[in-house]
């Protein structure tokens, strides 16, 4: 078993950890144990983004030389973008207030169900062939957005649960950092192409068109409509965590 | 004093501007993109039609005929597609209108809109202070104190409907006026003739980069093998190559390997086929030499790494010099300006829009409580709405 799948299956059970106690907290009181999903959930995100930074490191020309040598297992392409998700969607602040009904688990869920399936993958593609053309800066920028837009799931679970009122900047990140890359990337097209997305593959065109358009919607929704707001950001993060896991 | 209907006019400019539509357009929008990146697209030209619409029935079975029907298969062409966007459009063009005028009467302060709410824990001067820290403006009437982000949340709003449209302008120039040719094969030096007077493209001997007419963006989409051939009689004398039987001989024939491909030499009555071992730009490539009109394979061997050989048959000389071709796609977008623009202007909008949240609200004292209507920052959301 290659390290890379140790350390994800090692984050994958730390976020369990986080899950159970979060859910747990809600149960008891005081909320000591909220404390303690938080823990644990710094140290999967810690272990996430070693495992993250091996399986992107060793396809980037900057880090080929300093990582390749640790780990050369190869892996599947949408296994990495879930690593990386994984690593990026554990909320690594705790601001839940204490009348949260459903606790801090919430916050989590995300963060965990990426990790399971990056896990399954990465366990799964232990002998496929590497996917040479995975490591792009599109697909990267991509799974970093969709790593924050899962953050903004677990907020967004939060608000349609009824444990908080708004959720804020992570979701205002995914957007902000969203619309950069939408923007360069039709703007690179345009220059270079002609066309705005020539060339470009169907899904992800329209993943990140789709889910750009979306979170659009949601940012232009009033204030007032926080659980239409929050349903709205789940489902422009889905969109692009099925996009930058999805290949042509 | 009798009850005054209200203006029709006024109601249809406010439903048209109103978040609401533009959230219900952006959504349809968003919908019918999403479509198009997992249903497959039907293809453009005819001829890949039978092979698409093949694969689409094997993939979704019977399913298949009432997608079609749905338009599932050629929803960004659809009539209902194209009715969203002029709508949005229409959207777009008069939330512009009223962003500029609100901008250029922008110094008036607005009436309070929305329910007033208390909000607590603070000193009124205290957070007057505090909101102007963070970079808010702060008008004081007679009786209450408007905050807002004046004027870049003026401006940013009116950046990003004027981003849209050109955007949505872009788009239709492009749709009208525009054309795109994809799978142009080019050889060095080649020159392919292009939709429109004057317009074409070319492959550089130099460097193998392209060079087009003005207008015209052209890339290369990838590469593939190709062979350059001459042939000489024991003389030393070039001998006319045939690549159809309708071409004009040439002594120097470039040959892209885009698929088996044979040619003749009319002067030593031979054929010879070409099958490219792979589609590498410089792999090997087996060469068979016909008698004609018998048909009997009178030589065959394979060039060198490269597509490089050299050898003689019945005392004809054959050489084989490696020509890769280029696959290239060339388009004209007379809307690619105003699009860059707008996708720009968008950007640059919607992440000022993002650091300088687009909100105006209105505080009040009342008997030493504070109140607060419009729309909050979520920092100083009313205790009773976040309970």
């Amino acid at each position: 078993m290659s390290l890379v799948a140790i350390l994800v299956g090692l984050g994958c059970g730390m976020l369990l950890a986080a899950m159970s106690f979060g859910l747990w907290s809600s149960l008891q009181e005081p909320h000591g144990l909220c404390r303690g999903a938080h823990a644990a959930a710094w140290a999967a995100a810690s272990i996430l983004v070693v495992a993250a930074l091996l399986v992107w490191g060793s396809g980037l020309p900057a880090l080929e030389a300093l990582i390749g040598v640790v780990d050369r297992q190869a892996l599947e392409g949408p296994a990495l973008s879930l690593i990386l998700m994984a690593a990026l969607a554990i909320p690594l602040r705790l601001d839940t207030p204490k009348s949260a009904p459903w606790g801090c688990g919430m916050l989590y869920l995300p963060a965990g169900l990426l990790a399971s399936m990056a896990l399954v993958r990465t366990v799964a593609s232990g002998v496929s062939v590497p996917d040479a053309d995975w490591v792009t800066p599109i697909r990267f920028s991509l799974a970093v957005c969709g790593g924050l837009g899962a953050r903004a799931v677990g907020r967004s679970l939060q608000v349609m649960t009824g444990s908080v009122h708004d959720a804020e900047w992570p979701g205002t990140l995914a957007y902000g950092l969203t619309t950069l890359v939408f923007g360069a990337a039709a703007l690179v097209n345009l220059w270079q192409r002609g066309m705005l997305w020539m060339g470009a593959d169907s899904v992800l065109r329209g993943g990140i068109t789709g889910a750009w358009l979306a979170w659009s919607a949601s940012w232009l929704t009033p204030r007032r409509y926080s659980r239409l707001r929050a349903v709205l950001v789940v489902v422009a993060a889905v969109l692009l965590i099925l996009a930058a896991v999805r290949s042509a | 004093m009798a009850d005054q209907s209200p203006d029709p006019w006024r109601l249809v400019w406010r439903s048209a501007t109103s978040d609401v539509v533009l959230v219900a357009l952006l959504l349809a929008v968003a919908a019918s993109v999403t479509l198009t990146a997992w249903i497959p697209q039907q293809p453009p030209a005819d001829e890949a039609y039978a092979r698409w619409f093949s694969e689409m029935q094997a993939r979704f079975g019977q399913a298949t005929s009432v997608m079609r029907v749905l338009g599932l298969f050629n929803v960004t062409s659809s009539p209902g597609f194209r009715v969203l966007l002029a709508l949005l459009s229409g959207s777009l063009l008069l939330r512009l209108i009223e962003g500029v005028d609100r901008l250029w009467r922008g110094y008036e302060p607005n009436e309070p809109r929305g329910v007033w709410r208390h909000i607590s824990g603070q000193e009124f001067s205290e957070l007057l202070d505090g909101l102007r820290r963070r970079g808010y403006r702060v008008i004081s009437t007679s009786s209450l104190f408007q905050v807002d982000r004046w004027p870049w949340s003026g401006v940013l709003a009116v950046l990003i409907h004027l981003g849209g449209l050109l955007l949505l302008i872009g788009l239709l120039l492009s749709h009208l006026y525009g054309w795109q040719v994809r799978g142009l094969v080019l050889q060095e030096g080649e020159r392919e003739s292009l939709p429109g007077d004057e317009n074409w493209v070319t492959l550089r001997d130099s460097d193998g980069g392209l060079r087009q007419s003005s207008g015209v963006v052209a890339f290369v989409q990838g590469t593939g093998p190709g062979v350059q051939v001459s042939a000489t009689n024991g003389a030393g004398e070039s001998l006319g190559l045939l690549l159809s039987p309708d071409a004009e001989p040439a002594t120097e024939l470039n040959v892209a390997l885009t698929e088996d491909t044979y040619f003749a030499i009319p002067g030593a009555e031979l054929i010879v086929h070409l099958v490219p071992q792979s589609e590498d730009a410089y792999t090997r490539v087996d060469v068979q030499v016909y008698s004609s009109p018998t048909g009997e394979v009178i030589s065959e061997r394979l060039t060198d790494e490269g597509g490089h050989t050299a050898f003689t048959v019945r005392d004809i000389s054959l050489t084989f010099l490696s020509a890769p071709y280029s696959r290239v796609v060339a388009a004209h977008n007379p809307g690619r300006i105003p699009a860059g623009l707008g996708v720009m202007m968008l950007v640059v909008g919607t992440v000022g829009g993002l650091v300088w949240s687009e909100q105006c609200f209105w505080l009040r004292e009342e008997e030493a409580a504070i109140e607060a209507a419009g729309s909050l920052p979520f920092w100083l959301q009313p205790e009773e709405e976040v309970a």
